[in-house]
């Protein structure tokens, strides 16, 4: 009977559902914890260190506090789509994650075509930051929230054809099968298996390193994470799209942007770092494919790099200046957009020639 | 000082600073300077007051003497060289201060003259910044000298200016300089106080602290009370009086020099005759049938009964409205299909006058003159007997009665008059008698909460203005609660300024032609050909 | 003079030279940023001070809560002169007057209420008072739970 229920895979679906629902939410106070303290050390503080051991229950605090908070719609707000905004900021950015192989075979949803599904339900994203600047009714949410769709919009070309590069390369649109060609692709040299070359110069960051940029600053850029954040940055704009917006629809924003945060460095992962596979060791040969110890440690490796992403996200916000906008949309449109679609020519150019698109391409 | 303005006196030409001048023959230096818009410091010296002499700061240099002069006793003459800012002059001076200052507590912190004292504003200008005077100083009396007057002698220069204003001003005399050299001060005779009816005076015309009000001591430093040019409303007088405030609370009047009217004088009935402000009875809420109600819903109501008066509409005013007040009553009573206007004031004291040529009306309400200007001569006289005759026949249905008086003084005939009313909207200061089951009662304003012009007993139109700060006032005055009403009555288009709405009753009115706030002088204007009915005439006034 | 100057020449003010290939990428720089913050994460002498742990003592002349001053017989120093709210820039100072009943002085304050919340701490009634009778405290942190509370009354004033 119980076996049944477990096996039904209706009910596998609804539990890797909710345990991907609730890991990421789980992800992102811890987040927010590391970010404030990284930001304190940066700046040569202390950072929060009085709420529970090391300050680690700080985001329980502020989750507390943001509850409590009176939760205000503007007059002349319209309610419904001010409402709905932060929803449709938050949603996406979680159903994107689903599609990710966090390990070997650990997926919520595994697509054949798993990249688009992620392009297109991350753009939704856009939806919510333009639907809350309209509907909060104030001029800095507005213009805020126009910035927003523009920037995201604009970026969004430079990482889709950063993605297609990666896509042309691994010949796939399947992550798993991106993940695991990383590893396998052409790792040798001469037919033997070098230090070195076998499952870490074989990453896709290797194999297109401009693909790569690109798709870490436009990835920035996507987040609205500094040095990009004009969107909502408080020296012009007050909040700018979430201006208006307190208590829990606040959170709903900021758990969006981190969840986001989240989803990208996770698809950069996996597409760029190898994703699950341990640098020079096929754990699947050596632990057995379906041993539950290859899953978990695919998984602890994808967390590892997955979290230093996420610290060179931080990392990055504690150091540099803010864009002007119009620096912004050149960086945009004049800069990355020709310069992946260089990439993406030289790419099927490769395809065409043959070319093994390893970087020591001359042995 | 009358010579100046007497054009066949002649002039005579001397030197004031360098510079050679004309001024008519027989002012003294002081006056003639003044005249030309050179001050010199002055203690004893007043214009209403003999000269004394006696203070020495008003020293200036002349060339027919080797010593300097004082300014405020000598008279001009042909040839005659002053020098107000010379060396010797301005020695002079310094050392006179000096001499003020020895015996002087300098306790302006606790002082209550501090911030309008001469001595405070000469000290800063001639005063020595230290003193060698190291002996003990000396102490003089401090006590009361009457009922509203305290001395610290201490800060006493004998100047003498309110020795001299007690005998020739009021010309009771009961002030006298008592002891020798440094220890004279200025003291009461025995069993004798300063009780005459202008002695606050002496406080005001006192260079220093030492004549100190009792009702203003300690309230209120002068320079944060906020300061408003009026004119005191307790007799047809019409004095004026600058009102100091201080956060919307009245703490003293002092009168302002108008040589047309009060001079530089008031009287202390009308002194200290404030505290009606803030009396319990006072109506600061506007009522419908006894519960409160918002100003809007008031105005509303009377609006709707000016619109419906169900018969004869009755307007009882009193002499305290302003000008503009009785223009918008006029307005109301000519919509009126049939309207009655009629005016009740209270009944006259007892006039006063005193040596000083100052005067105390026996008429104790400020505008009579003028609301009869705007209502016509007989308002008060067979106006009012008609109105009250169809009020107690019952033929008035609706009544709107002014009652702004500040010491109501319940006219039986009247009140019992217009309860006979079928209904009654009260504009009132105070609650009582006349607000005694009124159906409506909104809030009046006090004469220094007014702003318009009332016309004194001489036909002078004079400004007041209210004392409240803008923004701060907690009930709308008068006219705006009228205007209020009449706008949503439709007789009127919007609210407007006092200063707007007397400019329609100068096109209407033939006494006000050509006359407007802003070209009102301070001292006022006679309205131009308005000559009231003597009081007593058969019709006039009763 | 000029033979000093021989070997100077005057090639008048430099042409700028625009920004290299290099620059323009703001690779280095980006670099150089990135190091910079990260050795900055790694050092451990954070200037923090631990507030409550540690406190430190105000600097002398530290401008911070205000008291009254007493005089050898307890009483108060304060004649209500207004002087300290004449000067006060904030507004903050109310008093109102009453006779004093003391033979020695006239006049003392009824009332003297001290709006912290509005107070700049500038020091200015400290400077006016002819009396020596208000000063500023090195008293900082003085919180309370209702804006009641931060209105000084005279007797709080006192007791500080």
């Amino acid at each position: 009977m119980i076996h049944d229920i477990i096996t039904n895979p209706y009910v596998i679906q609804i539990f890797k559902a909710v345990l991907v629902f609730g890991a990421v939410l789980q992800i992102v106070p811890g987040l927010v914890y590391f970010e404030r303290r990284i930001a304190a050390w940066i700046q040569d503080r202390v950072g929060p260190n009085r709420v529970g051991p090391l300050g680690a229950l700080q985001p329980v605090a502020d989750v507390i506090k943001l509850a409590f908070k009176e939760d205000i719609t503007p007059d002349g707000a319209d309610r419904w789509i001010y409402r709905l905004a932060p929803l449709l900021v938050y949603a996406p950015a979680i159903l994107a994650f689903t599609v990710i192989p966090v390990g070997l075979d650990t997926q919520a949803a595994h697509f054949d075509l798993g990249i688009v599904f992620l392009l297109t339900v991350g753009s939704f994203g856009v939806y919510g930051l333009a639907f809350g600047g309209w509907a909060s009714n104030n001029k800095y949410s507005l213009i805020g929230g126009l910035r927003a769709s523009a920037q995201m919009i604009s970026y969004e070309v430079a990482l889709g054809l950063a993605v297609i590069s990666v896509v042309m390369t691994a010949q796939s649109i399947d992550l798993q099968v991106i993940v695991q060609q990383q590893y396998s692709a052409g790792g040798t040299l001469l037919g033997l298996h070098l230090f070195g070359f076998d499952g870490f110069l074989s990453w896709n960051v290797f194999r297109q390193p401009l693909a790569a940029i690109i798709f870490l600053i436009a990835s920035f850029a996507e987040t609205n994470r500094l040095p990009f954040d004009l969107p909502e940055c408080e020296a012009e704009l007050v909040g700018g799209y979430h201006t208006e917006y307190s208590s829990l629809k606040f959170a709903t924003f900021f758990l969006g942007e981190y969840v986001a945060m989240l989803t990208m460095s996770a698809l950069m992962v996996t597409l760029f770092l190898g994703g699950w596979h341990m640098p020079w060791l096929d754990v699947p040969a050596v632990m057995g494919d379906a041993s539950i110890w290859t899953i978990l440690i695919s998984i602890g490796i994808f967390t590892g790099k997955l979290t230093f992403l996420l610290f060179f996200f931080i990392w990055v916000r504690w150091s540099f200046p803010r864009f002007r906008y119009d620096q912004l949309m050149h960086l945009g449109w004049k800069i990355l957009i020709p310069l992946s679609l260089g990439n993406l020519g030289l790419t099927a150019l490769g395809g065409i020639l043959g070319w093994n698109w390893l970087i020591p391409l001359p042995f | 000082m009358s010579e100046a303005t007497n054009p066949e006196t002649p002039l005579v030409n001397w030197v004031l600073n360098g510079q050679p001048v004309q001024s008519p023959a027989g002012m003294t230096i002081f006056e003639a300077a003044k005249a030309l818009e050179t001050t010199i410091p002055n203690f004893c010296y007043h214009p209403g007051l003999t000269i004394a002499g006696n203070c020495r700061i008003c020293m200036v240099e002349s060339n027919r003497s080797k010593k300097p002069v004082i300014s405020c006793s000598e008279r001009i003459a042909e040839g005659l060289e002053i020098q107000t800012e010379s060396p010797m002059a301005i020695e002079a001076r310094n050392a006179v201060m000096e001499f003020q200052l020895i015996n002087h507590p300098l306790d302006c912190p606790v002082c209550d003259k501090a911030g309008e004292c001469d001595l405070q504003d000469y000290s800063y200008d001639h005063g020595p910044d230290r003193s060698r005077f190291d002996e003990e100083k000396n102490i003089r009396h401090t006590k009361e000298l009457g009922p509203t007057i305290d001395i610290w002698g201490n800060r006493c220069i004998v100047c003498t200016r309110c020795v001299r204003f007690c005998d020739e001003i009021s010309g009771t005399g009961e002030l006298c300089v008592v002891e020798r050299g440094d220890r004279s001060v200025v003291d009461v005779f025995p069993t004798v106080p300063i009780d005459n009816p202008l002695a606050g005076n002496v406080v005001d015309i006192c260079p220093v602290g030492a004549l100190i009000s009792n009702d203003f001591k300690f309230e209120a430093r002068i320079w944060n009370m906020r300061k408003t040019d009026s004119v005191c409303a307790g007799c047809a007088r019409g004095c004026n009086v600058e009102v100091q405030s201080l956060d919307g609370f009245v703490k003293r009047l002092v009168p302002r020099e108008n040589m047309e009217v009060n001079k530089w004088w008031m009287c202390d009935e009308g002194r200290y005759d404030y505290r009606y402000l803030l009396a319990d009875e006072r109506v600061t809420a506007c009522t419908k049938d006894g519960e409160p109600v918002e100003d809007h819903d008031a105005h509303e109501t009377l609006a709707h009964w000016l619109q419906d008066p169900g018969g004869t509409l009755g307007i009882l005013v009193d002499p305290y409205i302003t000008c503009e007040e009785a223009f918008l009553v006029e307005q109301i009573a000519s919509h009126a299909n049939n309207a009655l206007v009629g005016g009740w004031k209270p009944a006259d004291g007892t006039a006063q006058s005193f040596p000083g040529q100052f005067t105390i009306s026996g008429e104790k309400a400020p505008n009579r003159l003028g609301v009869e200007a705007v209502l016509g001569k007989l308002v008060f006289g067979s106006q009012g007997h008609a109105l009250r005759t169809a009020l107690e026949k019952g033929q008035v249905s609706t009544l709107i009665v002014f009652a702004g008086f500040p010491h109501p003084d319940p006219d039986d005939a009247w009140v019992q008059a217009i309860r006979k009313a079928k209904r009654r909207a009260v504009f009132a200061l105070q609650a009582g008698a006349w607000t005694e089951g009124a159906g409506l009662v909104i809030p009046g304003a006090s004469p220094f909460e007014k702003d318009g012009t009332y016309a004194n007993e001489d036909g002078r139109l004079q400004r007041v203005r209210s004392f409240h700060a803008p923004g701060d006032v907690e009930w709308s005055h008068d006219l705006q609660r009228l205007q209020a009403v009449l706008r949503i009555a439709g007789l009127r288009p919007r609210s407007l300024s006092s200063s707007a709405v007397f400019r329609e009753l100068a096109d209407v009115k033939k006494p006000f032609h050509g006359l407007s706030h802003s070209t009102l002088p301070a001292t006022g204007a006679p309205l131009p050909g308005f000559i009231p009915l003597p009081v007593g005439v058969e019709g006039g006034s009763v | 003079m000029a033979h000093d100057h021989d070997h100077d020449h005057d090639d008048g003010p430099a042409e700028p030279k625009g920004p290299g290939l290099a620059e323009r990428t703001y690779f280095v720089p980006l670099i150089k940023g990135l190091a910079n913050t990260l050795h900055h994460m790694f050092r451990v002498d954070a200037n923090t001070q631990h507030y409550p742990e540690q406190r430190r003592a105000p600097a002398p002349g530290y401008r911070g809560e205000h008291r009254l001053k007493r005089d050898e017989l307890g009483r108060e120093k304060c004649v209500a002169c207004f002087l300290c709210s004449t000067a006060c820039p904030a507004h903050c100072i109310e008093i109102v007057a009453e006779e004093a009943p003391w033979s020695d002085r006239e006049k003392r304050p009824r009332l003297f209420n001290i709006d912290m919340m509005r107070c700049i701490y500038c020091g200015m009634c400290e400077e006016a008072c002819p009396c020596d009778a208000i000063e500023l405290t090195p008293v900082f942190n003085i919180p309370s739970r209702t804006r009641g509370e931060k209105i000084y009354d005279k007797e709080r004033l006192l007791s500080n």
